[in-house]
C-alpha cells in the first residue's frame, strides 16, 4: 500500500464536517439535517474531496473509503439524538455485494442509531455496477427505514437513469444549476431538473444557496429544503452540537416528513 | 496566478523543483504517484504539468500514462517529460504525445525557464 493510500485510509487523519440542510419554507429557516462531508489528510492534496475521493476510485478503494467514513459518522453522530443525516456512498459500493446491507445495519445497531434517521445520498457511478444487486440492496434497506437521495442531480453521473432505477425520497439539485441571475435564461436548467425530480415524487434540497434572491427563488418554486453558506458552512462536531444546542426550536427534518410520504 | 502540477516520486525532486517555481511566481502543486496526479487532473485544473517518466511503479513507465492524460486534458504543448533514463524508446514515446523531453540531471534555471516560455 501506498503512503498516500495508506494516510486516506487512517481513521485519524480523515476530517469529519458536517453542513446543515435547512427547511427553507421555515422564517427562520431551521436545520432540518445534515450532510456528512469528509475530508482526507491535512497537508496533502487528498485534503480536497473531489480529489480524494477520485483518487479512491482510480485506486479502486472506493467501497473501503465509503464503510470507513460512514463508520467514522455514524461513532460521532451516536452522541446527537434525533438529528436525520445523509451520507455519501458510491452506488458501485451498494452494489458490490450483499454484506454491506448487514455492515450498514450493524453500524447503525451498534452506535444505537434509528435506521430512520439515515439517508444515504447515492454518488457516481461506474457504469459496470451491477443493478439488479443496487436495487435488491436498496429495497432490504428502505424496509429498514434507510432513505435515499441522489446527489448533485443535474450534472455528471447523477442522471434521469439512476434517478427511475434509484426512485429516491430525496434529490438534491446540483449547485452549479442555481442561477446567479434568477431573472437570466439559466433559470431552465433548474425548473428542468425541479420538474424531472417532482415527476418521480422526491422531495427536493436546492444546493449551493449563497444568497437571500438564491433563496427567494428557490422559496417561490416551492423547495422546502436548502443547503449552502448562505446558512451554515460545513462544520466540525463541536460547532454542529453546540448549533443544535442553541437553537429554539426541535430538529424535524426531510427524513421524518418523508416517512410519512411513502 | 499561473497554476503548475509536478509529478515525481522523487521528493527532493518535488521539493527543489517545486520551490523554484514557487520563486518564479507559480503557483504549484505536488503529486508524487500516478492515481493522485491523475485525481488531481479530473478534479483541478492547471496551466502546465512536469511529470517524471519512472514513478516508482513496477513497469518503471507510468509517468507516461500521466503524461497522455495530462496532454489529452491540456493539450500537449502543456505537459512536459523529466527522465533520468532516457533513450529512444522513451524519447520516441514522449514524441508520439506530441510534448518535451526534460532530461535529468538539468538545471532548475533551465526548467523554470522553459515553464516561463510555455507559459508566455
Amino acid at each position: 500500500m501506498s503512503r498516500l493510500m495508506d494516510l486516506a485510509l487512517d481513521p485519524k487523519q480523515l476530517q469529519l464536517n458536517y453542513q446543515p440542510i435547512v427547511d427553507c419554507q421555515a422564517p427562520h429557516t431551521p436545520i432540518a439535517g445534515l450532510e456528512c462531508l469528509i475530508r482526507g489528510p491535512r497537508g496533502t492534496n487528498l485534503f480536497s474531496p473531489q480529489v480524494l475521493f477520485e483518487y479512491a476510485r482510480r485506486r479502486r478503494f472506493e467501497h473501503t473509503l465509503d464503510m470507513l467514513a460512514f463508520r467514522c459518522f455514524v461513532r460521532e453522530l451516536s452522541w446527537l439524538c434525533d438529528v436525520p443525516f445523509s451520507i455519501n456512498f458510491h452506488a458501485s459500493t451498494l452494489s458490490r455485494d450483499r454484506e454491506i446491507v448487514e455492515q450498514i445495519l450493524f453500524s447503525l445497531l451498534e452506535a444505537s442509531i434509528d435506521p430512520c434517521r439515515l439517508q444515504i445520498e447515492l454518488i457516481e457511478s461506474a457504469p459496470e455496477i451491477n443493478l439488479g444487486l443496487l436495487v435488491r440492496n436498496l429495497s432490504d434497506l428502505r424496509q429498514r427505514g434507510v432513505r435515499f437521495a441522489l446527489d448533485d442531480f443535474g450534472v455528471a453521473h447523477s442522471n434521469l437513469r439512476l434517478l427511475s432505477i434509484v426512485q429516491p425520497e430525496i434529490v438534491k439539485i446540483d449547485r452549479s444549476l442555481l442561477p446567479s441571475d434568477v431573472s437570466g435564461i439559466d433559470v431552465a436548467c433548474f425548473l428542468s431538473a425541479l420538474e424531472s425530480a417532482r415527476g418521480v415524487g422526491a422531495n427536493i434540497v436546492a444546493e449551493g444557496i449563497e444568497t437571500i434572491s438564491q433563496l427567494e427563488f428557490v422559496r417561490s418554486l416551492g423547495v422546502p429544503y436548502a443547503q449552502g453558506f448562505y446558512f451554515h458552512r460545513p462544520i466540525n462536531f463541536q460547532e454542529l452540537e453546540k448549533r443544535i444546542h442553541d437553537m429554539k426550536t426541535p430538529v424535524a427534518g426531510p427524513l421524518d416528513q418523508i416517512v410519512g410520504n411513502y | 496566478m499561473k497554476r503548475i502540477l509536478i509529478v515525481d516520486d522523487d521528493g527532493l525532486i518535488r521539493e527543489a523543483l517545486g520551490q523554484a517555481l514557487i520563486l518564479a511566481g507559480f503557483e504549484v502543486t505536488t503529486a508524487e504517484e500516478r492515481e493522485e496526479a491523475e485525481a488531481l487532473l479530473a478534479t483541478q485544473s492547471y496551466d502546465l504539468v512536469l511529470t517524471d517518466l519512472r514513478l516508482g511503479d513496477l513497469s518503471g513507465y507510468s509517468g507516461l500514462e500521466v503524461l497522455s492524460e495530462a496532454a489529452y486534458r491540456m493539450g500537449a504543448k502543456r505537459v512536459l517529460a523529466m527522465t533520468g533514463y532516457a533513450n529512444a524508446s522513451v524519447e520516441s514515446a514522449v514524441q508520439e504525445v506530441g510534448s518535451e523531453l526534460l532530461k535529468k540531471p538539468f538545471a532548475l534555471s533551465r526548467c523554470v525557464a522553459l515553464c516561463n516560455e510555455k507559459l508566455q
